[in-house]
């Protein structure tokens, strides 16, 4: 058994039975404290419902889940709440809250869960928009007045203002355009470089894949088909993951990468 | 100072030596730490952070903002011994904090010119309320003629949902109703002996008046607000915008059927109150002032006119163009956000209730000029 710090999140055994089927068999993966994981998986392969499940938001059907040490499906209101101090989430749809400003939602987590006082929650409210890349005049603006990138953006703002030490992002670059998704990924990579976070990152974006996870674990047939950083991931012989990384569109990129 | 307080300041070398835990958690006593320090009047002064155990952007945000503060007093902060990931959270705060502008305020104006702007808003609501009304006619006339555009399936469903599932409530309501005029009209009537008015009375009242305008708001509150809640989602999710780049008009699919189907449901409906109040009363005329069932029915006819009922229930139809169209406009004119879809459906049940009233106020008028 690894030791338990080396651990973020582990996932033992875990089988979700959602509408009649099978959507995890079999399950285990663990992350690993200050990596970048990325999941992938066809559609419908079950990535965000295992986010789900790890956000405790959706209860496996069985199995264990073990999140900084804690076991999550086991643990008490009070636990559960430290826990959701020290992670943050980016939701494929921001889920920015549409009545605040984007500066409220940001300072929202901080008046929630510390006691500072006004003037330090907006300039640390302030910092996290500036640090995700959007300009202050953003900060007055609510979320139907942003465009997508900038909602990406601002929902990045909004995870991380509670410097957490594990984030998740679903989707982080979907629907931007490839230059900001470019900046994106430059992002995240700065952000986890001198925050030391822990990122768990669904995505499709074969790019992103690329450029900034660590490791990528990939879901298919209910079980994990595969864990392994992307370079050797794509040499794994299962029908599944050829048809993913070597289709029309992955052989590209692969084919890109071998010219650097 | 004591040894496990995370900042101190060594007036001798010149050195403030941070140590512990610099991160959220302890920002509100690190800010209160760093106001305490008699900082020098000049020169220079070593931050040492060799002995800091973690340190989060919050914490590295107090020693550059407190480093900015201190450069306005000619006193230069350099830091030292930072472990090479706090020193590129240190570099990159300090690079944010300088594009850093004030934040703009946000513009608030004088009652005078709240009060302006809300008149231009209502006026201009008006005028949209009305051009939406104007393009609906259009759109109806353009459907006339298009027997095959008409859809029927959505009517049914309209009707269906607004009027046969309202049948329940709409009758409780009326039957109460009607037992609640008999009971206070009929302690009246006793003292005089004139018991056998109230069948006079009621059904003047009930048919005339209060069915009609107690189904109207019952309805106001039941579909109005359903339509507008509908509609709202529909415009956020894009949905009206895909209906219309399909060339289907949303007027055509979704608001006439909704505006025909009310306008069929609620003289159904309102029917259906008259023939429940009736019988409300007539139960309660039958205990508490000893009315029968045949002397009630028999004189029923004799003393109220096919006309109470008509003009009774051709309010109606007026009502339903009120409550469906409001709802409906209001459920078009959502913006994009969560408080938006609640704010409509408010102002939707509450001024197709207010013109109700104001729609029944003028009948009555009408009605007494002709004679009616």
């Amino acid at each position: 058994m690894t030791t338990s710090s080396d651990c973020i999140i582990e996932i033992k055994k875990l089988r979700t039975h959602l509408g009649g089927t099978d959507v995890h068999k079999h399950i285990d993966l663990s992350i690993k404290r200050g990596e970048i994981l990325g999941i992938v998986g066809g559609s419908g392969s079950g990535k965000t419902t295992l986010m789900y499940e790890i956000l405790g938001l959706i209860k496996p059907t069985s199995g264990t889940i073990h999140i900084f040490n804690h076991e999550l499906t086991a643990a008490s209101p009070d636990i559960l709440l430290t826990i959701q101090k020290r992670w943050g989430v980016l939701f494929q749809q921001n889920a920015l809250f549409s009545s605040l400003t984007l500066l409220e939602n940001v300072s929202f987590p901080l008046f929630e869960h510390t006691c500072l006082d006004q003037v330090s929650v907006q300039e640390l409210a302030l910092l996290k928009i500036l640090m995700a890349g959007l300009p202050i005049e953003a900060a007055i603006k609510y979320p139907a007045e942003l465009s997508g990138g900038m909602q990406k953006r601002a929902g990045l703002a909004r995870a991380i203002v509670l410097d957490p030490e594990l984030i998740f992002l679903d989707e982080p670059t979907s629907g931007l355009d490839p230059d900001t998704a470019a900046g994106f990924d430059e992002m995240i990579l700065n952000l986890q470089r001198t925050m030391g976070l822990t990122v768990v990152i669904i995505t499709h974006d074969l790019d992103s894949l690329w450029r900034v996870t660590d490791r990528v674990a990939f879901l298919g047939e209910g079980v994990v088909l595969g864990v392994d950083t992307m370079q050797n991931l794509v040499k794994n012989p299962h029908p599944l993951i050829r048809n993913f990384f070597l289709g029309p569109r992955g052989r590209n990129i692969q084919h890109n990468d071998n010219k650097h | 100072m004591s040894a496990q307080e995370n900042v101190i300041y060594d007036q001798e070398t010149q050195q403030l030596i941070c140590q512990g835990e610099w991160d959220l958690t302890h920002f509100p006593h690190l800010k209160y730490l760093l106001t305490k320090i008699a900082w020098p009047k000049s020169g220079k002064l070593i931050v040492d952070g060799s002995a800091i155990k973690k340190m989060d952007s919050s914490g590295a945000w107090l020693l550059i903002a407190k480093q900015d503060e201190l450069k306005k007093h000619n006193v230069d902060l350099l830091f030292q011994h930072f472990s090479e990931a706090q020193q590129t959270l240190l570099q990159i705060i300090q690079k944010r904090l300088k594009d850093k502008t004030q934040l703009p305020k946000i513009q608030l104006l004088s009652s005078l010119a709240t009060l302006g702007k809300n008149t231009l808003q209502q006026w201009h609501e008006l005028f949209a309320y009305l051009s939406f009304v104007g393009s609906l006619c259009l759109e109806m006339l353009r459907l006339i003629r298009a027997p095959a555009h008409w859809r029927l399936t959505s009517l049914s469903s309209v009707i269906y949902r607004n009027g046969y599932q309202a049948l329940p409530i709409i009758a409780l309501l009326a039957f109460m109703i009607g037992v609640v005029i008999t009971y206070q009209l009929g302690l009246q009537l006793r003292n005089y002996g004139a018991n056998v008015y109230i069948i006079d009375l009621l059904g003047l009242s009930i048919l005339r008046e209060f069915s009609p305008l107690l189904t109207a708001i019952m309805v106001a509150g039941r579909t109005g607000s359903s339509f507008t809640a509908q509609l709202g989602m529909m415009t956020i999710n894009q949905e009206i915008d895909a209906l219309d780049t399909m060339g289907v008009t949303p007027g055509e699919l979704l608001i006439l059927p909704r505006i025909i189907g009310l306008f069929i449901c609620l003289p159904l409906l309102t029917m259906w109150a008259d023939i429940f109040g009736v019988l409300g009363g007539m139960v309660m005329a039958n205990s508490m002032l000893n009315i029968t069932w045949h002397d009630f029915l028999s004189r029923f006819p004799n003393v109220i006119p096919l006309r109470t009922f008509l003009i009774g229930i051709g309010k109606a139809p007026v009502f339903a163009l009120i409550i469906a169209s409001i709802g409906c406009f209001q459920g078009m004119s959502v913006e994009r956000n969560a408080d938006s879809v609640g704010r409509n459906t408010t102002r939707s049940v509450v001024l197709a209730i207010f013109f109700i009233i104001v729609a029944d106020a003028a009948f009555s008028i009408i009605f007494s000029k002709l004679k009616l």
